[in-house]
């Protein structure tokens, strides 16, 4: 064809700008939701263009609140309805909120196939309808099942996003017709070990794996060579898990709140830059574990979140190695309880955690009523100096929750004795703080360790919050 | 060429023989007015108003486009009797022709855009665009800006607003 001859516009020319609008439109309705958005970027002429490719509502949302079975059937009517007149336009994003129990299971699995049918590319699709157990166990209340979708009814999708609360996977799901999957959600779904790996293998797009209350999962095992983009993997309460073993050269995010596994298995985490290790159970931390060796895998994080319960199991049963974070900027210790063990242990990990970077902690404190209330503060010279404990080069430190009980005032102390270039501390007071305390007292207390720590006479600002809520505050005082 | 089993031309079908087509540049088309009576619905309505003996003309359809498109109609009537490509004469040889069409630079795939979205050729319209999306699937923004010439005619500001607004899309 290319033989006819060139019709010879001159210099290249922005032919698809110039294009008629409808057409223009045509073109954009032809591609994927993601490829559509992206020319928003092009120039002005193409900005929000692409919002209007379909002159039809191509994100569906069906869910209601459960009242009763008579309601649920009336729900799947309407459902029923308005897929039959909307006939087979393009779906772009479908979500349900619905729990079909026995009755309806079937209708929900023709809507599931005819989205797929019509080219649905995220679906977010949550069989709960509020009617969950009393527990973070990923089940529903006593009696209700969670539907059971087999893969065929998924063949031939586009799907890019799947997210499932509460249902089952067919055994013989093997996420085999995935090919443009990048990122999956599941919250309370039956998954095992080897479908979560078939997931990983089969799903070359597959950048983002977030796990939630899933109970059958043992063990997590990721694995691939440099071809697999994840890049983002979160683990939210499946206590079942005992061992992680990941090798994902392109891992960026690792975040896990959930019980901590016995055992860590980190091999390619060259990317991994940004940790959550923060156990939500009470769990036994004296049997032996391999967190400290983990922990110097941990080469590239930059931003590193522990709780007080991953410092004990760092330490676990005796360990005075010490170990290099060369690349922690941010620390941030979230301590939902603080007593006299958990503040030897911060000590401790300052004093065998080599962290060269540091620039930022963030701290949070729990307020704990047992630890008594600073009353009548007396600075106490004896404990200025902690010898075995570097010094640090931390410039910013932010402690929430702050309400002058001793161990508060112990921490901030030694805090202000290590930190020889601190620019700002901000402390965030609790609002309620007045109602048992008396916020001046506090407020003195800390000013004066400010003045007699080694930043002292340094930029060094006093930031005091009351807090509110999650509003944004005024400082309560800045000079001291 | 055979004229038979134009569904949608019955009035066309009447008026056998040529039809005379002048396009935008002054190029003189003698073409069978069947087959693009049945394909082109803009020379259907043209033929039916009288404009059987005297030329068409068409002002902004360029000859090289104006060729290819009556190629397309001649192939897609004989061949695929006028109905579109769900059709199951839809067969190997059509696909082959459009698949070949499809192939030509890219001023071209701009030229017959135009001149079918003019003509109201339906089936070269989408085959074109289709084109045109496969040539945008899974393209970076920069990428997109280099094979179409689209200049960035954003301020940094602006562009950092639709940064923000569609940044899932972009990686």
């Amino acid at each position: 064809m290319a033989n006819i001859g060139y019709m010879g516009r001159g210099s290249p020319h922005d032919r698809i700008t110039e294009l008629p609008e409808v057409l223009k439109l045509h073109i954009l309705s032809l591609l994927s939701r993601k490829d559509a958005v992206r020319t928003g970027m092009l120039s002005t002429q193409w900005k929000d263009l692409w919002k209007r490719r379909f002159p039809y509502q191509t994100v569906l949302e069906f869910g209601t609140i459960y009242v009763s079975e008579d309601v649920q059937a009336q729900f799947v009517r309407q459902v029923n309805d308005f897929l039959v007149h909307y006939g087979n336009r393009r779906i772009e994003t479908f979500h349900l909120y619905f729990n079909p129990g026995d009755r309806f299971e079937r209708n929900v699995i023709s809507w599931i196939e005819l989205a797929v049918l019509c080219g649905v590319e995220e679906f977010y699709l949550n069989f709960s309808q509020g009617l969950t157990s009393c527990h973070p166990d990923g089940r529903l209340e006593y009696r209700r099942r969670r539907p059971e979708l087999k893969e065929k009814i998924f063949k031939d999708n586009c799907l890019t996003v799947l997210n499932l609360h509460y249902c089952r996977l067919n055994r013989r799901f093997r996420f085999e017709h995935f090919p443009f999957l990048e990122i999956l959600e599941l919250h309370g779904v039956n998954i095992n070990e080897s479908m979560l790996e078939r997931a990983v293998l089969c799903c070359p797009f597959l950048s983002k794996l977030d796990l939630s209350e899933c109970m059958t999962l043992m063990a997590i095992k990721i694995s691939g060579g440099p071809q697999l983009r994840l890049k983002y993997l979160r683990v939210v309460r499946c206590w079942n898990v005992d061992l992680i073993e990941i090798s994902a050269p392109k891992l960026e995010v690792f975040h896990l709140f959930s019980r901590f596994p016995r055992m860590y298995l980190l091999y390619d985490i060259s990317s991994l830059a940004d940790v959550v290790l923060y156990s939500t159970v009470e769990q036994y931390w004296f049997h032996p574990n391999n967190w400290f060796e983990t922990l110097s895998t941990f080469n590239h994080v930059r931003v590193l979140t522990l709780c007080n319960k991953a410092i004990q199991h760092m330490f676990g049963p005796g360990m005075f190695a010490t170990v290099a974070l060369p690349s922690v900027r941010v620390l941030d210790l979230s301590m939902p309880q603080l007593d006299d063990h958990d503040v030897m242990n911060i000590y401790r990990f300052f004093r065998q955690c080599y962290l060269p970077r540091l620039d930022k902690l963030l701290m949070q404190l729990p307020n704990s009523q047992t630890d008594p209330v600073l009353q009548q503060f007396n600075f106490d010279a004896s404990r200025e100096d902690s010898p075995d404990i570097p010094y640090m080069g931390l410039r910013v430190i932010t402690i929430s929750s702050f309400e002058g009980r001793m161990h508060h005032i112990m921490l901030l102390q030694f805090l202000l004795s290590r930190a020889i270039a601190l620019r700002q501390v901000s402390i965030v007071l609790p609002h309620d703080l007045l109602l048992y305390s008396n916020p001046h007292r506090i407020i003195n207390a800390v000013a004066e360790l400010l003045r007699r720590s080694r930043a002292a006479g340094t930029a060094t600002n006093l930031l005091l919050y009351p807090s509110q809520g999650r509003l944004a505050y005024f400082p309560l005082s800045v000079n001291y | 060429m055979a004229t038979t089993g134009a569904s949608d031309g019955a009035s066309a079908a009447k008026k056998e023989g040529l039809v005379t087509l002048m396009s935008g540049d002054g190029e003189i088309f003698e073409v069978e007015a069947a087959a693009v009576a049945a394909l082109s619905v803009t020379i259907r309505h043209a033929i039916e108003e009288g404009f059987g003996d005297r030329p068409i003309p068409l002002p902004i359809v360029g000859a090289r486009a104006l060729a290819l498109a009556v190629e397309y109609c001649r192939k897609h009537h004989s061949l695929g009797g006028g109905a579109g490509e769900d059709s199951a004469a839809y067969d190997d040889e059509l696909r082959a022709f459009d698949h070949n069409l499809a192939k030509v630079d890219r001023d071209t795939l701009f030229d017959l855009i135009e001149a079918a979205n003019y003509l109201e050729i339906e089936g070269l319209l989408n085959l074109m665009c289709r084109t045109v999306a496969e040539m945008m699937k899974g393209k970076s923004v920069e990428e997109l800006r280099r094979t179409f010439d689209v200049s960035n005619d954003y301020t940094p500001e602006e562009e950092e607003e639709v940064r923000r607004e569609v940044s899932w899309a972009l990686d």
